[in-house]
């Protein structure tokens, strides 16, 4: 049982991982109808693996509703709105239809009417205002905490706020009129002009500092996978 | 003395409804008033439009919308006038977005460029699907479908959204591939600019430019040193930009006004609340 | 004002009560917001069935497999199934193998595409050019220029100095590091800046929706119209 719950699938990974590395460095058209046929088929494992996601939504509430948590009503409300939108779309489909000619007694084409998609109306007056609003309160809860917790402390924690201060007020137009002083004598105001050099010189050294540190970790975590030191994404037991 | 105190430490223990207040009245006003400001137009930006104004007419632009209805607000704006930009040029766009919650918003972009297409000079007969645009909804597989599309776009795109196959459409005659491309955008939200630099440019070498909210901007200018992005456009102030460039103001434009008067808000009381932290340490 | 028809001007009223029922969560907890939250979840499970279905499992395995006869692609399938028995604690190990296969040639595709990508072009631009001539000049001074490019090459340098943790830091490599700190502080304030600029664009979003769009709908259900 060790043989196909632990040692199949780390060699699996070795395989997959050292033919996927060398693929790149093979420029055949074997090789390359090997990367699109993989691709392929991991594209429809990664679909069916998308069940899995809304199986763990629809459980997790269903959970809720058996054992009558508090709260539970609110369960029914979640599994109301699933089953609306599911059947919407899979009865009546996804897609926008044309809008349908309305015709007189002798055929002539006197107006229109657009064709009512309930799964894209649901989409575009419920789910798309609903999620836009989740995120956009954050804006409120930045502002206030901006205002409770930034401190220039230390001269580390100055600096960071005085590049915030210069970034905010150098990309609104508002940045324009308050200094217009025209550096090098070019085209941009002062605070956009230092906006704009702050965020291609040191502020870009530092990201592809960290750009460089994040692909050397990639590259080690790829290596431990395939050689089987990192195991995690079995998942637990053995 | 000890009021004075207990008044600057008021100030700075402010209850956050207060600031919450503040932060909608200095939204809702300026919008109220609908005063717009004309934007400084950025280097990234203005590479990404004069790449896109410098193509022939006929060329195939692929505009990927990597985000969903939380990004919406910015990268909406961006999405249409890319749209608008490409149409005016005579320029097909092929779409499709790598998150699953951003399929039906292509459906809806496309839906409201088409009615001001509808009888234009470029498009007499209008924009139609699968001739002078597609739009090939979710595709799932990450990374991976940037591989496919690579090596054959038909295979990865097999249907459009509306459940047509590829294998003969019309605005695939000359597109084989990802490198056959005139110019490809990704619009993210996410980190999948990077997924197309390395997945992508590196292996089929095609031009690559690329809008992002701005939370995320920072870490792109990398690759816009190196030229493997041509052009970047970051947040609503990089939508307002573009929609200034092609001449359709819109909602970006309409929006800078409010986005001066929070962030100046901000400013204020980020700096008075120093102010204040500064005065009561003294005393304290 | 642009023409909408009832059902959007009904769409857009309900999507204006949901946004301020949302919004209600600002001065407490309440259970608007809490209908609002679970309906915008059971909605978005809805939507991913139907993108599930119509965008992924039927072009990509139904009409493959059964219109037009590629059966080799009853073997992918079969390893998707398998991830779903990660759910059932008796035969979890099931969704090993199908793991092992999308972990292993993601990790293997990653390697040459980071090592390329983010490694090796970030390095060659860093030190591609440390000197600008009089007359390429992009700011409009070349000194100006020379000294921009010699502060990229001291920050990715002192950066990269300062998260490499194997060796002590102390003498050069410690002051590389505190220099390196003052880079990254730099870059994490224009990003505190964005964040704040992309977090209002968010609300911009929404008020202008709120007030632009929302009396239009009330003025086509319940006025002279448009």
């Amino acid at each position: 049982m060790q043989l196909v719950r632990k040692h199949i699938p780390i060699a699996v990974a070795f395989i997959m991982g050292v033919a996927m590395f060398f693929q790149f460095y093979i420029p055949t058209r074997e090789s390359s109808n090997f990367l699109s046929d993989v691709t392929q088929w991991n594209r429809v494992i990664a679909g069916f693996a998308l069940l899995l996601g809304i199986y763990s939504l629809l459980n997790h509430h269903f959970h809720k509703l058996r054992r009558r948590s508090p709260g539970w009503g609110f369960s029914v409300v979640v599994y109301v709105g699933f089953f609306a939108m599911a059947l919407a779309g899979l009865i009546w489909g996804i897609r926008n239809e044309p809008p349908i000619p309305t015709l007189n007694a002798s055929g002539q084409v006197i107006g229109q009417v657009e064709v009512f998609v309930p799964f894209l109306w649901m989409y575009q007056y419920l789910f798309v205002p609903m999620q836009a609003t989740m995120f956009s309160i954050l804006a409120f809860y930045i502002a206030s905490a901006a205002y409770r917790a930034f401190r220039a402390r230390t001269r580390e924690a100055t600096v960071l706020l005085l590049t915030a201060i210069i970034v905010m007020l150098g990309r609104v137009p508002l940045g324009a009129f308050l200094i217009g002083y025209h550096p090098f004598g070019g085209e941009e105001e002062f605070l956009p002009w230092l906006t704009g050099w702050i965020l291609n010189n040191p502020s870009m050294a530092a990201q592809r500092g960290i750009m460089i540190g994040i692909g050397l970790g990639m590259i080690s975590t790829s290596l431990r996978i395939i050689f089987g030191i990192e195991r995690t994404y079995m998942g637990g037991g053995d | 003395m000890e009021e004075k105190q207990n008044w600057m430490e008021w100030i700075t223990t402010l209850d956050r409804r207060y600031i919450f207040l503040l932060v909608a009245i200095s939204v809702i006003i300026p919008i109220v008033i609908g005063v717009i400001l004309p934007v400084n137009v950025s280097p990234e930006v203005r590479s990404v439009y004069n790449y896109i104004d410098a193509l022939p007419e006929g060329s195939t632009v692929m505009i990927v919308l990597d985000y969903d209805p939380a990004s919406e607000a910015e990268l909406y704006p961006m999405t249409l006038a890319l749209y608008r930009h490409c149409f005016d040029r005579g320029i097909k766009v092929m779409s499709f977005t790598l998150w699953p919650n951003g399929a039906a918003l292509i459906e809806r972009a496309f839906d409201t460029i088409k009615l001001d297409y509808s009888e234009s000079e470029m498009f007499p007969d209008g924009i139609r699907s699968g001739i002078e645009y597609v739009n090939y909804g979710y595709q799932v597989g990450g990374a991976l479908v940037i591989i496919a599309a690579g090596q054959d776009i038909r295979t990865a795109f097999s249907t459009d959204y509306r459940g047509n196959s590829t294998a003969s459409m019309e605005i695939l005659e000359e597109i084989n591939s990802l490198g056959d491309l005139d110019y490809v955008v990704d619009l993210a939200a996410g980190s999948t600019i990077d997924w197309w630099v390395i997945y992508g440019v590196q292996r089929y070498h095609f031009t690559l430019g690329a809008g992002c909210t701005a939370v995320s901007a920072t870490q792109y200018y990398p690759y816009l040193n190196t030229g493997q992005l041509n052009g970047l456009i970051g947040g609503l102030k990089g939508a307002a930009e573009y929609e200034q460039l092609g001449g359709h103001p819109d909602r970006a434009l309409a929006g800078m006004t409010a986005q001066s008067s929070v962030h100046a808000l901000i400013v204020f009381l980020v700096v008075i609340a120093n102010v204040f932290y500064f005065l009561t340490r003294k005393k304290g | 004002m642009t023409t909408i028809t009832t059902a959007q001007a009904i769409g857009i009223i309900i999507a204006g009560a949901l946004t301020l029922m949302m919004y209600s969560f600002l001065y407490k907890d309440n259970p608007f917001y809490k209908f609002g939250e679970h309906l915008y979840v059971g909605v978005s499970v809805g939507y991913l069935v139907n993108i599930e279905w119509w965008n992924v499992l039927r072009p990509m395995f139904v009409i493959p497999f059964f219109y037009q006869r590629d059966y080799i692609l009853i073997i992918p399938a079969i390893l998707g199934i398998m991830m779903l028995a990660r759910f059932i604690r008796e035969v979890a190990w099931l969704s090993r193998t199908p793991m092992a296969f999308v972990i292993g040639i993601g990790s293997g595709l990653a390697i040459p595409a980071v090592l390329n990508g983010n490694i090796l072009e970030q390095l060659f631009s860093t030190i591609r050019q440390l000197w600008v001539m009089p007359v390429n000049t992009a700011s409009g001074l070349w000194w100006f220029d020379t000294i921009s490019l010699w502060i990229v090459f001291l920050g990715v340098l002192s950066v990269l100095f300062y998260f490499y943790f194997s060796i002590e830091h102390k003498g050069l490599v410690g002051k590389l590091g505190t220099v390196g700190i003052w880079f990254i502080m730099v870059s994490f304030g224009a990003a505190f800046g964005y964040t704040v600029m992309a977090r209002v664009s968010l609300l911009i979003g929404r008020v202008q929706f709120l007030i632009y769009q929302v009396p239009d709908a009330f003025r086509t259900l319940f006025g002279a119209g448009p």
